[in-house]
């Protein structure tokens, strides 16, 4: 774990430095080096303007998370244990998956508005179709003997789904929920383009409308964080629910 | 106490039923170990799934303690070759699963699966997941998490075959051990002569395949009197002429089994 930390401390370090040679070299307004950006982001910080748009930012991706996960989870998992129900929702599922859903963002702003809830929509939906089809994929190859062992001990549907399916399925809900979450922020910059004056989407464009690059890279390396910071939360609740994977 | 009485068992197969075991009738008795031995596809497997009620036979019937079954029961401990403990819960989580299952609080709990976990020599890894235990020490958990159940009737396909010899035998004495204190009947599956030849005193020969059929039964003689199961079959059983001739008779069962079956 601690050699983990240090060797993405270095990749950290490695890459800033890139940054720094890019742009001694370059030598051009458009990229400014990480010192200036990184005192242009403490100043954003310490005067709380960023820090209310990251929090914005925050509480759409967190909204969505909220309301998809579970419901995504939910019914992938019912549609990879039960022929029945996959049935009805794997033709959707393969219909609706692939189409590109930013492309709706007009659309779903017509039906919810201008505000957060277009917003929280779009990307939720984007992490449903994520989160729904790796749920069945791990559902459906939770090995059958697994199940018959503890169905032998006397366990109905319910505590099945608790002692077996569930926790088979944590470590790819987890990996889905990543991928999911990186797809949740790119999205989340597109939608914060539009009808909104807050989060670091908005306040990126309205950087480099304003020709203050320092301040667009300063949103940008605050977006970034964020992003990473979630990553970093996912690994956490991984290592801890997901206890009986560390071999080491 | 456990009875199959005329059992056939079919699966849906592509063309049709197929029949994996036909008339099969086999009585094991109350605090016995009884063995089913026959070669791979013969149909053992299908019917301890039977017998567990995890599936339900196209014709016969099977009796547990004398009813005739129609699905699981509490007091029927399975213990499977492989997959049967769960990765995600240590030793004692998985031992204490059949507790949990019947909705016994934490304490309670752990009050009875700690003497489990001694008499299986477990006690020091209690906080451990199965992937860091050896193939024996994974089926001790499974013996002890089947015993939690406080079973009557405890039915075992294959569960030593992919162990090593020695790993195999210390295990087969833990479970002669394990018996010995409890009313319990034991049915165990195998392919292994030697392991019916040590461990049951009836074993029931089975051949052919698709459908297999029960074929001869073999008693192993009793005990003698005011020695237990356990102390006449220990270690040495295994070096005396009860024991190989035993051996031979379940091998002679097996070959007239298969030449019956061409």
């Amino acid at each position: 774990m601690r050699r983990r930390a240090l060797r993405t401390l270095a990749a950290l370090a490695l890459l800033v430095g890139l940054w720094a040679a890019g742009a001694y070299l370059v030598r051009r307004p458009f990229l400014p080096g990480p010192g200036l950006v990184f005192r242009r982001l403490a100043m954003r910080l310490g005067d709380g303007s960023l820090v209310l748009h990251a929090l914005a930012s925050m509480r759409r991706v967190a909204l969505a998370l909220v309301f998809a996960t579970p419901t995504a989870a939910a019914l992938g998992l019912a549609a990879g244990r039960s022929r029945r129900i996959d049935a009805v929702v794997s033709p959707f599922v393969y219909l609706l998956h692939p189409l590109p859903k930013v492309a709706f963002l007009p659309v779903i702003m017509l039906f919810f508005g201008l505000g957060d809830g277009a917003k929280v929509f779009l990307i939720g939906l984007i992490i449903v179709g994520q989160i729904l089809v790796a749920a069945r994929d791990a559902a459906r190859a939770v090995p059958e003997a697994l199940l018959e062992s503890v169905r032998s001990l006397g366990a109905g549907r319910c505590a099945l789904f608790r002692h077996v399916v569930v926790p088979a399925t944590l470590p790819a809900l987890l990996t889905a929920l990543r991928v999911g979450l990186g797809t949740a922020i790119a999205v989340l910059f597109i939608a914060e383009t539009f009808a909104t004056e807050s989060g670091l989407g908005w306040y990126i464009v309205d950087a480099w409308s304003r020709v203050d690059y320092p301040d667009m890279y300063a949103a940008i390396t605050a977006l970034s964080v964020l992003g990473f910071g979630a990553f970093a939360l996912l690994d956490l609740a991984e290592s801890r629910l997901c206890r009986w994977r560390n071999t080491d | 106490m456990l009875e199959f009485r005329g059992v056939s068992i079919a699966y849906r197969g592509p063309n049709g039923p197929l029949v994996a075991v036909e008339g099969a009738s086999a009585l094991f008795r109350e605090g016995e170990i009884g063995a089913l031995v026959g070669p791979s596809g013969c149909g053992k497997t299908s019917l301890v799934r039977a017998a567990a009620g995890l599936l339900r036979p196209m014709a016969g019937s099977v009796l547990v303690e004398g009813r005739e079954l129609s699905g699981t029961r509490a007091r029927t401990a399975v213990i499977f070759q492989d997959y049967g403990l769960l990765p995600w819960k240590t030793v004692e989580g998985n031992v204490a699963l059949p507790l949990e299952l019947r909705g016994l609080g934490r304490k309670e709990r752990r009050a009875r699966v700690q003497p489990l976990l001694e008499e299986l020599g477990l006690a020091g890894f209690a906080r451990y997941y199965p992937a860091r235990l050896s193939g024996g020490m994974r089926q001790r958990v499974a013996i002890a998490r089947a015993l939690a159940a406080e079973p009557d009737l405890l039915l075992m396909d294959e569960p030593f075959s992919s162990l090593d010899a020695l790993t195999r035998e210390g295990l087969q004495e833990s479970l002669l051990s394990v018996v010995a204190g409890r009313r319990l009947s034991v049915v165990i599956v195998t392919h292994s002569i030697e392991e019916a030849a040590f461990l049951a005193r009836r074993t029931y020969v089975m051949g052919g395949r698709a459908p297999g059929r029960i074929t001869a039964l073999v008693e192993a003689p009793r005990a003698d009197l005011g020695t237990t199961e356990a102390e006449f079959r220990g270690a040495e059983f295994r070096g005396s002429a009860h024991y190989f001739e035993l051996c031979v008779a379940i091998r002679r069962a097996l070959e007239n089994a298969k030449g019956a079956a061409r």
